[in-house]
């Protein structure tokens, strides 16, 4: 695997749209890490995920993310954040 | 049949000359910014010198035809949401506070000028009705938030209730020389409650027969009859006349203009208007003129020791009770103990006391005194109190934005109304046509203007965002109820989706009406992330700071540091060329400390426990490229 096309997602999504978005994901085989969010100082309880995401299947994922998220309630509120980072070095063993 | 139509007639001639008095001072008073009714009573009082007769007024005539409009115009206006928030407090003052307000009064009273304890709780009771309308015109006029104007006004429509069934317990006990307590808890609750009940069934028949006819006149005329007519029944059956008209109301102004049209509603909101107009102006004439200076000069010392005991205890109920309440700027507090003016309903109550009654002219007096002392000083001085307090915020942009909105809405409502006639084929097509052009071409005018004064005036458009959001909220939540109720979702998705609102509705940390207006307006693009690693500590300090600097900030938690003290990562997009911004403010939130922790010492042979310096605060600050960065 060519280490350039790799990208990493930090996605942050609510927790009440965590489950749909990661079972969407996980059956379309990304590779996602969960970092745990239960701590008594989150609003309305945030997951933050990790993908490693190969540069021609970040739009797919955006995609699953955008889908599966429903609108927030609250129009100061967004329900979902994507930061997608260029990777120098990528090695899976 | 003559003589009645004598009496009539002189009777109008009367009522013309006083309504023509209150035009004239209504207009000085306008002119000097004094409340009107304040220069009303000077009016009366200076004209008593020249009237050839004094003005015998009956307490009936007062109570029966110039108290129920007063009321239920008050009422009507008010809506159930803005009385709801702060039902609790005006419950308070409205029930334990008149009962603590007669027996702190009674007792100072009884003290001060050695009258039966029975009798000075007679004044106690009577005393203890506010009446606010000397400022609640001069808040509408100075601007003050509408919640503290809610607040005054709804404390003196339920205290006005209790304070008369109150008044009517301590005459009966005075009277008849006897007090049995499981009685009159009884018969207060009997009274209140019927008085109550009478006002609400009233209020929801005319709410329901105004939603099956759509014509103004006849609708106005529903209400009419209603505010008479609940004081009048309620007052047959011996019942709270006064709450019961405030229920009508309450009642008919909640549910009744939802079925009635918008000319309707113009057309109640315009008579009543005038009607409290009128009745405001000929009452505090009267209350001028009825005034005896006399009478109060040989009583000086009664009237300054109810002066006295009336501002006392409404230290200890304004205070005391509003204590409990934690979401209330305590500068409000001022404004609310010195609004408790008293007038119409007091001094109706006062001349109703039955002659022969135990010093009945003194009582006068003291209530005349009362009412003059918090007409003249706390009306008159209430303006500088609220400038003082600086409790409104009025800027030059912000009366610029209300007349433009004002223009805007009402332009609005021009065309709309106008359509609708139109459409109705009430209006021609032809004739229709040339207006639109017209008000269409306004109204983009209109809207510009406004939004240069928003984007001119931050303050103004954040105020604004939040109404919106807040509007936005509640109606969700009124909508997800009534999924609910109408059973088209369950009772999980409910819970589920009121509690995401609610979760809104009521968080504070966060500068949302800056997050609301960055998600809006255009922004330059996220071109960096940062990962900043700082201390629980200073979290809630960092996540003000950074969201009214309009960042939006995601959590992450995390462990680390001396004694695995608890710490947060915060992952921020940072918008092209703000990454400079981020840095002061981190360094302000998250100022390094040093504090002192009490850890024992390992290895010591008794366990001392030595103050250990820990430096805390200070930010761990990672800045990364990204590639993109989404919000959905």
């Amino acid at each position: 695997m060519n280490s350039n096309e790799m990208k990493m997602l930090i996605a942050i999504v609510r927790d009440a749209d965590l489950d749909k978005v990661l079972k969407k994901l996980l059956s379309e085989n990304f590779r996602v890490t969960r970092i745990a969010s239960s701590g008594g100082f989150f609003r309305n309880g945030n997951a933050t995920l990790m993908l490693g995401v190969t540069e021609k299947r970040v739009d797919e994922a955006l995609h699953i993310i955008e889908e599966n998220c429903a609108p927030s309630l609250d129009l100061a509120v967004k329900h979902a954040t994507v930061f997608v980072l260029d990777v120098d070095r990528f090695e899976q063993f | 049949m003559e003589d009645m139509t004598e009496t009539i007639i002189q009777v109008e001639r009367i009522g013309l000359g006083l309504i023509l008095i209150a035009l004239f001072v209504s207009v000085i008073a306008k002119q000097l910014r004094l409340p009107y009714t304040v220069g009303l009573v000077v009016i009366g009082l200076g004209l008593t010198f020249f009237a050839p007769e004094q003005l015998e007024i009956s307490p009936e005539l007062i109570m029966g035809i110039f108290v129920p409009p007063l009321l239920f115009e008050a009422s009507f206006h008010i809506r159930f949401d803005d009385l709801k928030r702060d039902f609790g407090l005006i419950t308070m003052l409205a029930i334990p506070g008149v009962i603590i307000t007669t027996g702190l009064v009674g007792m100072a009273v009884w003290g001060g000028t050695g009258m039966a304890i029975t009798t000075a709780l007679v004044f106690g009771a009577l005393i203890a009705a506010t009446d606010p309308v000397a400022v609640v015109a001069l808040f509408k006029q100075l601007g003050v938030p509408k919640r503290l104007q809610i607040l005054l006004e709804g404390e003196s429509l339920f205290n006005d209730g209790t304070a008369v069934v109150m008044f009517g317990l301590m005459l009966g006990i005075t009277i008849e020389g006897e007090f049995v307590l499981t009685e009159s808890l009884v018969s207060f609750v009997k009274i209140a409650g019927g008085g109550v009940l009478v006002g609400s069934f009233l209020g929801f028949i005319a709410a329901h027969s105004v939603r099956r006819i759509s014509d103004p006149l006849v609708e106005t005329a529903i209400t009419i009859i209603l505010a008479f007519s609940s004081f009048l029944l309620a007052e047959q059956f011996h019942l709270s006349g006064v709450l019961a008209v405030v229920m009508a109301g309450l009642v008919s102004g909640n549910v009744g203009p939802r079925g009635m049209s918008a000319t309707t509603r113009v057309v109640v909101n315009n008579f009543w208007e005038l009607i409290v107009f009128l009745a405001n102006s000929v009452l505090f004439l009267i209350i001028g003129l009825s005034i005896d200076i006399g009478v109060l000069v040989g009583n000086w010392q009664a009237i300054i020791v109810a002066i006295v005991a009336i501002l006392g205890a409404r230290v200890v109920s304004i205070y005391g009770f509003s204590y409990f309440v934690k979401d209330m700027p305590k500068k409000w507090n001022h404004i609310l103990y010195w609004g408790g003016l008293r007038g119409a309903i007091v001094l109706a109550l006062a001349l109703s006391i039955p002659l022969g009654f135990p010093e009945r002219d003194r009582l006068l007096a003291m209530t005349f005194g009362v009412v003059l002392f918090t007409l003249l000083v706390q009306g008159v001085t209430m303006d500088m109190l609220v400038k003082k307090t600086g409790i409104i915020e009025r800027t030059e942009s912000k009366i610029e934005y209300e007349r433009r909105h004002a223009r805007f809405v009402a332009n609005r409502a021009a065309f709309v109304h106008v359509g609708e006639m139109n459409n109705a084929g009430l209006i021609s097509n032809y004739i229709w046509q040339q207006m639109q052009a017209v008000l269409k071409k306004r109204e983009t005018f209109l809207l510009d203007a406004l939004q240069e004064v928003l984007t001119e005036n931050p303050s103004v458009e954040i105020e604004e965002l939040d109404t919106a959001r807040n509007e936005a909220l509640r109606i969700q939540r009124t909508t997800l109820s009534k999924l609910l109720r109408e059973g088209v979702i369950s009772e999980t998705i409910y819970g589920e989706l009121i509690s995401e609102v609610d979760q809104a509705i009521t968080e504070e940390h966060v500068n949302w009406s800056q997050l609301l207006k960055n998600g809006i307006s255009e922004q330059a693009p996220i071109k960096k992330m940062m990962a900043i690693v700082i201390q629980e500590a200073d979290l809630k300090n960092a996540l003000k700071a950074l969201s009214t600097a309009g960042f939006g900030v995601d959590q992450l938690p995390s462990t680390g540091g001396f004694l695995n003290r608890s710490n947060v990562t915060l992952l921020i997009g940072i918008p092209e060329g703000r990454e400079a911004d981020v840095l002061p403010i981190l360094e302000n939130a998250c100022k390094r400390r040093i504090q002192h922790i009490h850890s024992p010492q390992k290895g010591s042979i008794l366990s001392l426990v030595r103050p250990t310096p820990v430096e805390i605060g200070g930010a761990t600050i990672f800045t990364f490229n990204i590639e993109a960065y989404y919000e959905f």
